[in-house]
């Protein structure tokens, strides 16, 4: 077994065994069960629209729950530090075991909640693909979450100033479109394709696979755990 | 000082400093540990022992100066040397939601050792009773033990310890030395319990705001014990009794009633004695070297 799939393997060990894991997905499943009942459904709206409107806030949802949970894995696993410190293996080893950890817990939300969007398919139209696409939506703003979560942490010397770090830099991201209309025209276009959710999920919400919008969410998050190893490798060497 | 058998040291250090922001934490130190020794670090709170040991671990780089530590520089960016160094640091690095047993197996694991290594381990630091207990629940003794099991797991060729014996109750810190006593490798550990660096190190490294100021060795005395008896009457005198069992050159005679001998005959020693009739009033090591240390951790703490 590799050093990553160790790591994992022992983060995910970790989350089952104190109940945060439990904890991680009962609580996501509230979120998404209150977001449904409250928002997404209603008798004007066809199934497929409040299925879109679903998928869509509860991107955001997975996004703020990716970093949490890298807050989590990061102060579960700081007091152990020193043990992957001295140990032979790569920060990214350790960056990759982290991230495995709460992608597989993330992907345990994602399935915990599909009752949710099953409960709208059931009582009106829709497909399973239509779930099965946002599902991926969400995993993979799950991860980009997680990682930008994983990268603040690994800047700073307190993990909470380092989620907070990541949780502006994923507002900044979120809220480009909005500044987009302000600026140069030559600018605009970039900015608007700069958020994640708003710009890259249209496609997942709305029940279709988007490869290029797959590939794109899949590359910003190894861009922010690339960050996250660098961020790593540097604190190996802080007092 | 004697060759290692690899030809290079088990640690070398040459001209290391290390400033936090602009304040120094170590200036020039140098010096090398041979394969087998047992060196201590000693010195005030801030001397600098601390950074030393980190810098020794490769958690924190120095700001100038070089460092090979079992043949390698720590800043290598092949990790694969670190497999052949064990630290405890002060705080041992546990995850207090594991069993004992499964930390220990994932500890040999991260450094490339074979799991079985961890039941060897759990022998050895006397946790048998605690292989299956949560770490979170354990006491700061047991704790102390099984970061000690992490560190020496995977069978390191040195191993570096920051205050080991810190917190420990007497019956912990005995057991801890006779752990350190047993291990063959290079030791460098840090402590402020002068009396149990005495009996476990052969060198002195003291540390005073950064510098190394005096490298010093332990003295031969410290492979003796000293013996009082009360010599009963009618039966062959402690002296007839010690030329018969280590011989005339086996051991001193202080006075008519205390001995030097080797350490390693006190056993046999003292059977022969107490089986002959004599009482053995005191067994104990001859203090030169902790006196010695006393005196200069006196000089050097003003």
């Amino acid at each position: 077994m590799s050093a990553s799939r160790r790591i994992a393997a022992r983060e995910l060990g970790a989350l089952r065994r104190t109940g945060a894991l439990w904890a991680f997905v009962g609580t996501l499943g509230l979120v998404h069960g209150l977001h449904l009942l409250a928002f997404a459904v209603d008798e004007r709206r066809t199934s497929e629209r409040a299925l879109a409107i679903f998928f869509h806030h509860g991107a955001y949802v997975m996004e703020a729950a990716g970093l949490v949970l890298a807050l989590t894995l990061v102060v579960m696993g700081a007091p152990a530090d020193m043990l992957w410190r001295t140990a032979p293996i790569r920060a990214h080893q350790r960056i990759a075991g982290r991230f495995g950890a709460g992608l597989v817990a993330l992907a345990l939300g994602v399935v915990a909640c599909a009752h949710l969007p099953a409960l709208v398919l059931w009582s009106g139209h829709g497909s399973v693909g239509h779930m099965a696409a946002g599902g991926v939506g969400w995993l993979l703003s799950g991860a980009f979450g997680l990682a930008v979560g994983l990268a603040g942490t690994a800047f700073f010397r307190r993990p909470l100033a380092g989620a907070i770090a990541g949780g502006c830099v994923l507002a900044a991201l979120e809220l480009m479109p909005m500044v987009a209309d302000r600026v140069r025209p030559s600018w605009r276009g970039v900015l608007a394709e700069a958020a994640p959710v708003w710009a890259h999920n249209d496609a997942f919400r709305r029940g279709i696979l988007d490869l290029s919008d797959g590939v794109l969410l899949v590359g910003l998050t190894y861009v922010a755990l690339v960050a996250a190893s660098a961020g790593q490798e540097e604190r190996r060497w802080a007092p | 000082m004697p060759a290692s058998a690899k030809g290079a040291p088990a640690i070398h250090v040459a001209g290391v400093s290390r400033f936090y922001a602009t304040q120094p934490a170590l200036r020039q130190v140098s010096f090398s540990v041979d394969d087998g020794e047992r060196v201590a670090l000693l010195g005030r709170n801030g001397a600098g022992k601390t950074t030393l040991l980190r810098i020794l671990a490769g958690v924190l780089d120095p700001s100038a100066g070089e460092v090979r530590i079992a043949g390698a520089a720590p800043s290598d960016p092949d990790p694969a040397w670190r497999a052949r160094i064990g630290f405890l640091p002060e705080r041992p690095p546990l995850h207090d939601d594991m069993d004992v047993a499964p930390y220990l197996r994932h500890a040999a694991e991260l450094r490339g050792a074979d799991p079985k290594a961890a039941a060897r381990v759990i022998e050895r630091c006397d946790l048998r009773r605690y292989a299956e207990r949560r770490i979170g629940t354990l006491s700061h003794g047991v704790r102390q033990r099984v970061g000690l099991a992490q560190a020496i797991v995977h069978g390191p060729r040195v191993l570096l310890l920051d205050e080991p014996a810190a917190g420990l109750d007497p019956a912990q810190t005995l057991g801890l030395r006779e752990l350190l006593q047993s291990l063959e490798l290079t030791l460098v550990l840090s402590s402020h319990l002068l009396s149990e660096v005495a009996r476990i190190a052969t060198r002195y490294l003291v540390l005073e705001e950064g510098r190394l100021v005096r490298d010093f060795a332990a003295t031969d005395e410290d492979e003796r014990v000293q013996l009082r008896v009360e010599a009963a009457p009618g039966i062959p005198t402690p002296e007839r009794i010690l030329v018969d069992v280590v011989g005339r050159d086996g051991f001193e005679t202080v006075d008519g009633t205390t001995f030097r001998i080797d350490a390693a005959d006190r056993a046999a020693v003292c059977r022969a004695l107490i089986a002959a009739g004599h009482e053995l009033v005191a067994l104990e090591r001859p203090t030169s070297t902790l006196s010695e240390l006393e005196a200069i951790f006196g000089e050097v703490a003003g």
